[in-house]
């Protein structure tokens, strides 16, 4: 590649860059969707294959994945000097509360809010700021850096930092906060659990691993002056902004450090450099933050306190509907029929699509699933429209093929698809017929039907499935929860005979879909064991496919062989829901106008909200 | 008696430290490891920071070094950092939780036996009447019904349906002392409400009672005088023991509530692995009821004189 800026059209730098947000443990699902938004289609693409490879693979691209032409992305060396500050002030309808504050709860009592430390510290990451920060979009604009710029082949960056941004307690924000907060989270003494994260700056791994004759001085950041930060780094990473701006990348307040040691981050002691600071710790009750006046861009925040309640989720709608908080992030399914049908609670309901697909894997490799009968008769005995709006409460939608609704390419059901998947008992059982279980007899002993620990609501689709099996089919399943990391190895070596699993779109493309999820050649493993040859050669001509028409019908085909096999029977696309109060207004929205949640990306949500009076 | 209660008092130091070795074995024998991150979506540490946290946290020497190492600390009251609360120390935790989770303790305690002693006193009066088998009714429902269910109950019907309380949580003012009290109060109401009814019916059948009423004493001055004096030994003998779990704290009713007490950490801290922390709450309760026991032995010859203390 010429052009190392562009890294994400750069397989070696995506990967490296993927190795990088392993190390702080970033889902791979956000990090292809994140690279996305910054490289297109093909930024997706080479993440995904990153992903797929793992960290020491070769970085070729992947073969099989030709992406469509690139969208003009938008190149992170065009920085200029006036940067968009991401609250762009809206006209909010109504008048705007004299107190701006925002209520919404912890979970659980923070470990601390040493970010510098560990990322996964669970306190309120509004109280740093990064050099960048990413918009509802996942893109990096300036925070701290007013602008920054690479040299030829974007192996060394220079940060300028901003002359107007104060720490809490009045002390400017320099370089040298940076340059010594990194060493912190590098130096082997702080035990910093995710260091790997900056091992893309020179000698930092060799200093993090104490590795002989590397000391604190050799690692590549540098302050140049109060408000030049020079990091040199391993090789080109045009990608580094983005690592400058993840929180992982946060500063730390030195003399607090140096003077309170590992209780630096106590209200009383803390030094905040972000937009908001902590001024109460109220340990078990309640955490509360404060606008910080000297942050740059405080004029544009409208909130001026958030308080934030440790409630656990056994009791937060209580909390919510006692209007003791202002959102709710996170809703219980037993109460979401209340939730909904109450006059009030329905008009601040927020639901998110997750953009997935929950579906059931009758392995052909296990008895009595070797059987294509068993499998289709399997299909027709599971109740997709019960389980959405009796178990699931309708959050979620019916699926009858792989992509989710709102996602291109989505196949609309049509008379072919129905015929494949309907709920038809007699059906069925009519397919059972000339097998060994005809009659719904003679299952061998001990089935079982598992998936992973992941919440109430697919365990309670998973035992609908097994009493519909039952039922129709006279099956015997046992459900089996399994511990989350172990159930996934298990799935991956082909050795759970029935799986109930999900998949979340990484980016709205089915390459992500009946691609890289069914195509059995992919030299990096397969997920599941089902191979077809005509299946692998559809969606194979399909990714390199230009004509959406024939992509359209080229995946629409290989959809049908997967069903006609029922290689997978396809129940439900999981929603999730919370709840906001109405005086909250100017949402943090993504292009489509989607509302954005705060998650581990995109965090910056204070900045936005403003409070109505109320 | 000062002598006995000092010999008593002393026998509790052996005993904790014998605690503490068991905690400390079954501790380190339990799989999981507190090298591991607690967020939910984190994923496993690489080798080397595991590595580097364990010489943090002193987990890369020996066992039976750590073992000894930790007794010698706690001996000058240092329990060492929480590994999951990384910004203080146990002792600090303790030292500010320990005194809500008493407090909290000690109002449940006194509702448990304002109410619990007289409806059990009612109930074997009226015995297989239908103050009885109210008294039965409440006493079930207080031990059946779990205390995480009934607070979730208590919120929604006096904070929600009826606002008598304002908040559903909290440990600010007097208003939020009262619904975690009535939480953690109704079991030991059941079951102290049953202890005594069982008791004062056996003793209600004996003969010295009927020697009372033949000597013409009124209901009131037999029950009082002969029936509860003799019918109490077995309730005080459970007080101890649950005055000892109550005053360290309700996992359940303290998170729901958000009152910053130390029960929430004898769930949390194991599920966390976090060793100091777990150690300290089971030496914590150790004591507690170690001393509990001989409170109530004490007590026991005061009731009861053919009990004096040797």
């Amino acid at each position: 590649m010429s052009d190392k800026l562009r890294w994400w059209e750069d397989p070696e730098q995506v990967a490296l860059l993927w190795k990088r947000f392993q190390a702080v443990n970033l889902d791979r699902r956000e990090f292809v969707r994140f690279v996305g938004a910054v490289g297109g289609t093909t930024g997706a693409a080479l993440a995904m294959a990153a992903c797929q490879r793992g960290p020491e693979a070769t970085p070729t691209p992947a073969a099989a994945v030709t992406p469509p032409p690139v969208p003009t992305p938008t190149p992170p060396r065009a920085v200029g000097p006036t940067p968009t500050a991401a609250p762009t002030p809206t006209a909010a309808e109504g008048e705007l509360a004299p107190e701006q504050v925002f209520r919404t709860n912890m979970e659980r009592d923070p470990q601390s809010f040493d970010f510098n430390r560990d990322l996964y510290c669970e306190g309120d990451s509004s109280c740093f700021a990064m050099l960048g920060m990413f918009t509802p979009d996942l893109e990096v604009v300036p925070d701290i850096a007013e602008r920054w710029e690479p040299n030829e082949d974007a192996s060394v960056w220079t940060f300028y930092l901003r002359k107007d941004t104060y720490w809490s307690n009045g002390d400017p924000v320099t370089a040298h906060d940076y340059e010594w907060s990194w060493k912190r989270q590098l130096d082997p003494a702080t035990a910093a659990p995710y260091a790997g994260f900056l091992y893309d700056i020179k000698n930092a791994e060799a200093f993090n691993t104490q590795k002989p004759g590397v000391t604190r001085d050799d690692v590549g950041v540098k302050a140049l002056d109060d408000y030049t930060l020079q990091v040199t780094l391993e090789g080109p990473r045009g990608y580094f902004p983005i690592l400058a701006a993840y929180i992982a990348a946060a500063p730390a307040h030195r003399p607090s450090v140096e003077k309170y040691g590992d209780k630096w981050t106590e209200a009383e002691n803390i030094v905040c450099n972000g937009p908001f600071k902590l001024v109460r710790w109220e340990h078990d009750k309640i955490v509360v933050l404060e606008k910080n006046e000297k942050y740059w861009n405080a004029k544009n925040i409208t909130l001026q306190r958030v308080e934030r309640p440790i409630i656990p989720s056994e009791a937060v709608l209580q909390a919510y509907e006692n209007n003791e908080i202002d959102w709710m992030w996170r809703g219980p399914l037993g109460q979401l029929d209340r939730v909904r049908s109450d006059p009030k609670l329905s008009k601040e309901y927020q639901q998110f699509n997750l953009y997935g697909t929950w579906y059931l894997v009758p392995d052909p490799n296990f008895e009595p699933y070797n059987l294509k009968e068993v499998r289709r008769a399997m299909a027709h005995a599971i109740d997709r429209e019960t389980i959405v709006k009796q178990v699931l409460k309708g959050l979620a939608t019916v699926a009858y093929t792989f992509n989710p609704p709102g996602m291109p390419y989505y196949i609309e059901l049509d008379d072919k698809i129905r015929e494949l998947t309907e709920y038809n008992p007699d059906k069925a059982r009519q397919w059972l017929k000339g097998t060994p279980y005809e009659g719904g007899k003679n299952w061998p002993k001990g089935l079982t039907l598992t998936h992973r620990e992941e919440g109430d609501a697919p365990k309670a689709a998973a035992a609908a499935i097994i009493q519909m099996l039952k039922e129709v089919l006279g099956m015997e399943l046992e459900h089996i929860v399994g511990e989350p990391r172990e159930t996934y190895e298990r799935m991956w070596k082909h050795e759970i005979p029935l799986m109930w699993v999900r998949w979340y779109i990484d980016y709205p493309d089915p390459a992500n879909t009946l691609f890289q999820v069914w195509y059995s050649k992919a030299p990096t493993g397969h997920r599941h064991s089902w191979a077809n040859d005509e299946f692998d050669r559809l969606v194979l001509q399909a990714n390199g496919e230009q004509d959406p028409q024939k992509r359209y019908q080229l995946y629409y085909q290989a959809q049908l062989i997967q069903l006609e096999d029922a290689a997978a029977i396809y129940v439900y696309n999981p929603w999730n829901y919370g709840l906001m109060k109405p005086w909250v207004t100017n949402l943090p929205r993504n292009r489509n106008g989607d509302f954005t949640p705060e998650w581990n990306i995109f965090i910056r949500h204070y900045d936005y909200y403003k409070i109505l009076k109320h | 008696m000062a002598q006995y209660i000092a010999r008593r008092l002393l026998m509790v130091i052996p005993t904790l430290i014998a605690i503490s070795l068991i905690t400390f074995i079954i501790m380190h024998a339990t799989p999981g490891s507190p090298l591991q991150p607690r967020a939910p979506q984190a994923n496993p540490l690489p080798p080397a920071a595991q590595e580097a946290l364990a010489r943090k946290y002193g987990l890369d020497k020996p066992l039976w070094q750590q073992y000894l190492t930790y007794l010698r600390h706690i001996f000058t009251l240092d329990f060492g950092y929480s590994y999951q609360y990384q910004t203080r120390e146990v002792r600090d935790i303790m030292a500010s939780t320990l005194p809500i989770s008493l407090h909290l303790g000690i109002m449940a305690m006194a509702l448990a036996i304002l109410v619990g002693i007289p409806l059990g006193v009612i109930a074997a009066i009226n015995q297989n009447g239908p103050v009885d088998y109210l008294c039965s009714f409440i006493a079930t429902l207080g031990v059946a019904v779990p205390n995480f269910i009934l607070a979730l109950f208590l919120i929604v019907l006096l904070v929600l349906l009826i606002p008598v309380i304002p908040r559903t949580g909290g440990w600010d003012s007097p208003i939020d002392w009262v619904l975690p009290t009535i939480a953690l109060a109704l079991g030991p109401i059941g079951i102290i409400a049953r202890y005594t009814r069982a008791s004062m019916v056996e003793v209600l059948r004996q003969d010295f009672i009927r020697t009372a009423y033949a000597k013409g004493l009124s209901d009131r001055q037999v029950i009082l005088r002969h029936v509860l004096k003799n019918g109490l030994i077995p309730p005080i003998t459970i007080l101890g023991p649950m005055f000892a779990a109550i005053g360290t704290g309700s996992p359940f009713v303290e998170k729901i509530f958000r009152v910053p007490g130390m029960g929430r950490f004898f769930v949390d801290s194991l599920i966390a692995r976090d060793y100091p922390m777990i150690m300290a709450v089971i030496l914590i309760y150790g004591a507690f009821l170690a001393i509990m026991n001989i409170i109530v032995d004490i007590l026991y010859g005061i009731v009861d004189p053919r009990i004096r203390l040797a």
